[in-house]
């Protein structure tokens, strides 16, 4: 189906792989259908994009692409929720935060986005009691 | 909102199998002990807060960040 995007225009997205998301993103709980967008020429970045709203993407990274040490410790609530049986069905997005210019681009690794690719459902998860927060540098300061 | 009043060591029950206990009341802080079964999730509410606020300022992406995307990914 062609579906308008915020990112790259109208573009071709398979239905198959859209994402249903029980619960929305927290603060966006009306939206519960977004595709992962591989951005062209660039395979460190991809795109959430909503297919409710064309207006509302997210930019998203592998974590572990820019944060090697990065920890999560999926709860069996969730697991169950999302019908993860084993570590290797889950795999874990995390959304960018652009505020101001590009090079100061943050990442949320407090609460990542884990979707059962097989099952095409996906839940942003909160890490209770970890070390992170919403503002991860993906680029460190130059001079710091 | 049910309001109740609990002392220390006093709990509440709360549906199956969840119990909220005021562990030790000082200097204004409340200690809050739950007993909860593993499949609910428990947080501090300004924790929803603050990644609400992070979600709504992520969503703020503009088609011309993808270009400049592109030059970063080597950094």
């Amino acid at each position: 189906m062609i579906r308008d995007t915020k990112i790259l225009g109208s573009i071709e997205v398979d239905e198959g792989s859209v994402i249903s998301f029980e619960e929305g993103l927290l603060g966006l709980e009306d939206y519960k259908e977004y595709a992962l967008i591989e951005l062209p020429d660039n395979d460190k970045f991809l795109c959430l994009q909503s297919m409710e709203d064309s207006g509302l993407a997210f930019f998203a990274i592998n974590p572990w692409d820019f944060f090697p040490g990065y920890e999560i410790d999926i709860a069996d609530g969730e697991m169950a929720a999302l019908g993860i049986n084993g570590p290797e069905q889950a795999h874990v997005y995390c959304i960018l935060t652009v505020a101001g210019e590009i090079k100061d681009i943050t990442a949320n690794l407090l609460a990542p986005i884990v979707i059962n690719a097989e099952k095409n459902r996906g839940k942003q998860l909160v890490l209770a009691e970890s070390m992170y927060n919403t503002k991860h540098r993906l680029f460190k300061k130059k001079g710091v | 909102m049910l309001v109740l009043s609990r002392k220390e060591n006093e709990g509440i029950v709360i549906g199956d199998g969840i119990v909220v206990r005021v562990i030790a009341i000082e200097d204004g802080r409340v200690r809050l002990g739950i007993e909860a079964p593993r499949d609910v999730t428990i947080h501090r509410e300004e924790i929803f807060e603050t990644i609400k606020n992070e979600n709504i300022e992520a969503a703020k992406v503009l088609p011309g960040m993808m270009d400049v995307l592109k030059e970063l990914k080597n950094l």
